[in-house]
């Protein structure tokens, strides 16, 4: 009985996991779905909408979207995914989705239905639901097929024309009747048909205005917008700014302007063989498109122009000032004339400055820092006028006027600079001084270390072993000739420290025997003269005894006369033994005889 | 020994990947790019420090009219070789052209001269000069050890003093250059206000202009520190307006 209640648990329980793993892959595939976002209402007049299929996974293939033909395709499918990760407590969660967005405009009113788009997710077929958009209103355009529509010129091989009506380019002026050096904005927009991808436009060449002064307005992307021209939507964006100084009087034609666009057209897929040749692929290409030519109105400033006028036209101030630094004769000084403002900043001369005649004043330097503005250019110009006092004393650089044109009064305006005084002390440097210092600033720097590479620490290497191998090279020097010395042995009397301490031992002795014992004096000075001369010869004392000294030392090296003298003080250091006594004098005599001799050997 | 040869073997490769961006950098600066040069050779000097290319970039700033870069750069240059007479050129025209001027310290001729001399080149090649009279002196000694000859001995003796005095004036010089690139300088970077105390409400001194050198004596509170200009005169200027050397 129990056995049989536990088979049936048993059997229940294999049934229960067996429905559940059958169930698993619809409710997985059920988890995943297609929603569908759009209008469902469209007024007949709208020139265009979205419909967007959006599916909550990363891994989408084989994407198949609805049946459109009901309405004007005019970009799409366009595809974008997003995946958003977050950790919260610790919990680490994650979401995908891919969106595909079609954009559509209405062709005529009534009730349509889409079909369901279906897509391939972990390798299960899903769809969405079927979406119904009601057009509604009167229909527009109804004058019959004698035009294309979009959608079919939409489906165009790639490289079909684009329009002119749908993308053009147009030119303005932000003004049309100027003075001689005004400011004048010219912008170029771009003007497109929504579904037409502009990807880029710029001019196709650099213009080349004659007669005027250009500098460009640096434009980082194209701002888009939306405009409505002869009843049409586009979308525009400025692709092309720049700012010009009129320099000739009379009307004046900016030339036409030709500018490359390029367009991205999406080639929809017609049946199953372009489906699995040409999926929806991006098909870039470049059209020519041109801005017409513009005419502005240049008018000369009036006439006569004051004293002093610079072609200034704008609206500026201007100030001057002497720059800190020494007031020396024979040094740099620095006048400085700073005109800010709005204008036509990089166009202005210089103005002439009257300096005292003791001052030798160098070329002025100008520097111009602006930006670009719709009035022209905006900041300032510096202008800076070297000279060299020669003589100490007290000086005034005068008035100095600034003039102007004003093109919104129409009036030329004067600007007084004060008078600046200074008083030039004696300096210490020379003429020749300021000749080598104008020579340095009138040069230019020396050009760059080419092939400048990170070689100095292998040649840190190489000189740090080259200096261990110059020690080791000198060490082993030092070892040979001390092995040398020590081998040969005969290094001089005085060669080596113990034998030097032994002689000069046995002489402090007989040193004290001087006016004592001569016997024992003779003695002590013929063995500290044999040992020396054994010690020089590299022999023993016994056979220094026993022969001549003389043929001894003279093959050793040692002068005859040294020879001979060290010969005749063992002979009398001899005799005096046999003979007996001999006089303190004579000892003493003797004695500082040998020490000589020791001395030079 | 092996690490010797490793760190030669590390060496040589880092110069190979860093001899393409110099070489892309010398490409840049001969074709007027300037900009792009600079970034090259920054990008180098990051990986291996070397003058030549402090100086390189030194001449790539000056080109762009960023005076006050190029004035640091060549004064870096400096600091690491001394030698660089090119650096120390280019630094002179460019300080020639600088807004600011100052009276120059009064000092004898000879220890102009001598300072000169010193600052001709950097502590560790007067360092490696010094080592090698000594080693040369030390040669000289051993030959006067080593002949019998009284004439030479005494030749080779005061040829010894003699390399030994001028080993002694290279290591002087060393210990000159040394304490003098410890020495913390600074450049200006843009015009800045000299101030007599830390307090910006107080007197102020005067404008120092890009590209003036000062010396930094200490840091003060408030972005503030204590500098002193070339002529001397002691002042507080912003930490943020100037840039050490």
């Amino acid at each position: 009985m129990n056995r049989e209640k536990s088979c049936r648990r048993l059997s229940a329980c294999i049934c229960a996991l067996g429905l559940i793993l059958l169930l698993a892959g619809p409710i997985a595939a059920l988890a995943q779905k297609i929603s569908v976002q759009g209008p469902s209402v469209v007024p007949v007049g709208k020139d265009y909408f979205q419909i967007r299929y959006v599916i909550d996974a990363g891994d989408v293939e084989n994407f198949r979207g609805p049946d459109l033909s009901d309405f004007d395709l005019l970009s799409g499918p366009n595809v974008s995914q997003s995946h958003v990760s977050m950790t919260v407590n610790g919990r680490h969660t994650s979401e995908s989705s891919t969106t595909y967005t079609y954009t559509l405009a209405p062709r005529t009113k009534g009730k349509f239905r889409l079909s369901p788009a279906t897509a391939t997710v972990a390798g299960r077929r899903i769809s969405s639901q079927p979406f119904t958009v009601t057009v509604s209103g009167e229909a527009a355009g109804a004058a019959g097929g004698a035009q294309p529509s979009r959608q079919e010129e939409m489906r165009r091989p790639s490289g079909g024309r684009v329009g002119e009506s749908d993308l053009f380019m147009t030119g303005s002026a932000s003004r049309r009747s100027v003075y001689n050096g005004e400011a004048v904005v010219l912008t170029y927009d771009v003007y497109f048909r929504p579904g037409i991808g502009l990807h880029e436009a710029g001019p196709a060449r650099k213009p080349d205005f004659k007669g005027v002064v250009t500098q460009d307005i640096p434009l980082n992307n194209i701002q888009s917008r939306v405009e409505r021209r002869g009843g049409q939507t586009y979308e525009a964006g400025t692709v092309y700014k720049t700012v010009v100084f009129p320099q000739v009087d009379g009307p004046l034609t900016i030339p036409a302007v030709t500018f490359d666009c390029v367009v991205a057209q999406m080639s929809p897929m017609l049946d199953v063989m372009d489906a699995f040749f040409n999926s929806g692929s991006v098909v870039r290409t470049k059209h020519k498109r041109t801005a017409p030519a513009l005419t502005i109105d240049v008018k000369p400033l009036p006439r006569p122009a004051p004293a002093g006028f610079t072609d200034a036209v704008g609206w500026f101030e201007a100030k001057a000032e002497l720059l800190d630094g020494k007031r020396e004769t024979n040094d740099f000084c620095t006048y400085r004339i700073t005109i800010s403002g709005n204008g036509n900043l990089n166009m202005l001369t210089p103005p002439v400055v009257n300096f005292p005649s003791d001052f030798d004043a160098l070329a002025p330097k100008s520097d111009v820092q602006s930006s670009v503005t719709a009035e022209g250019l905006s900041g300032k110009a510096v202008f800076d006028y070297v000279f060299v006092p020669q003589k100490a004393g007290h000086y005034e650089i005068p008035v100095q006027t600034f003039v102007y044109f004003d093109p919104q009064a129409e009036v030329y305006r004067t600007q007084q600079l004060p008078a600046i005084s200074l008083d030039i002390v004696q300096g210490k440097r020379t003429n020749a001084d300021v000749e080598r210092d104008l020579a340095l600033r009138a040069g230019d720097i020396r050009d760059i270390r080419r092939g400048a590479a990170a070689s100095r620490r292998v040649y840190g290497l190489f000189a740090l072993a080259g200096a261990y191998a110059a020690l080791a090279v000198v060490a082993v020097l030092a070892v040979v000739l001390l092995r040398r010395r020590s081998a040969s042995g005969a290094t001089g009397v005085w060669g080596s420290r113990r034998m030097r301490r032994d002689l000069s031992g046995r002489m402090r002795t007989a040193e004290k025997l001087i006016g004592g014992d001569t016997r024992a004096f003779h003695a002590a000075l013929s063995a500290a003269l044999c040992e020396a001369v054994a010690c020089k010869c590299g022999v023993t004392a016994a056979e220094v005894g026993a022969g001549s000294v003389i043929g001894l030392l003279e093959q050793h090296g040692v002068a005859p006369d040294e020879a001979r003298a060290a010969q005749e003080v063992l002979d009398a250091c001899d005799f005096a033994q046999f003979a007996g006594s001999a006089s303190a004098t004579d000892c003493r005599a003797l004695f500082e005889k040998t020490k000589d001799l020791l001395n030079r050997m | 020994m092996r690490q010797t040869i490793l760190l030669l073997l590390l060496s040589c490769s880092i110069a190979t990947v860093c001899a393409a961006s110099v070489l892309e950098a010398d490409s840049a600066y001969a074709n007027g790019d300037f900009a792009r040069a600079a970034e090259c050779y920054a990008a180098a000097q990051k990986e291996t420090p070397a003058a030549e290319l402090l100086y390189n970039l030194g001449n790539c700033y000056y080109r762009m009219g960023r005076k006050a870069e190029a004035v640091l750069c060549y004064r870096r240059a400096l600091r690491m070789d001394s030698s660089l007479e090119d650096a120390r050129f280019n630094l002179a025209l460019v300080d020639s052209q600088l807004e600011d001027r100052f009276n120059e310290r009064d000092e004898m001729f000879f220890v102009s001269a001598l300072r000169n001399l010193a600052d001709c080149r950097s502590a560790r090649s007067w360092a490696w000069t010094g080592f090698g009279w000594m080693v040369l002196a030390a040669a000289a000694f051993l030959i006067c050890c080593a002949v019998r000859r009284t004439a030479v001995r005494k030749v080779a003796l005061a040829v010894t003093a003699g390399l030994m005095f001028v080993s002694l004036a290279c290591d002087g010089f060393a210990i000159y250059r040394r304490a003098a690139d410890n020495v913390r300088q600074a450049v200006v970077m843009r015009t800045a206000n000299i101030w007599k105390s830390a307090e910006t409400t107080g007197e102020r001194l005067r404008t120092l202009h890009e590209g003036t050198v000062v010396k930094v004596l200490e840091a003060f509170g408030g972005g503030m520190l204590r500098v002193e200009m070339p002529d001397g005169t002691v002042g507080f200027v912003a930490r943020k307006d100037v840039e050490n050397v």
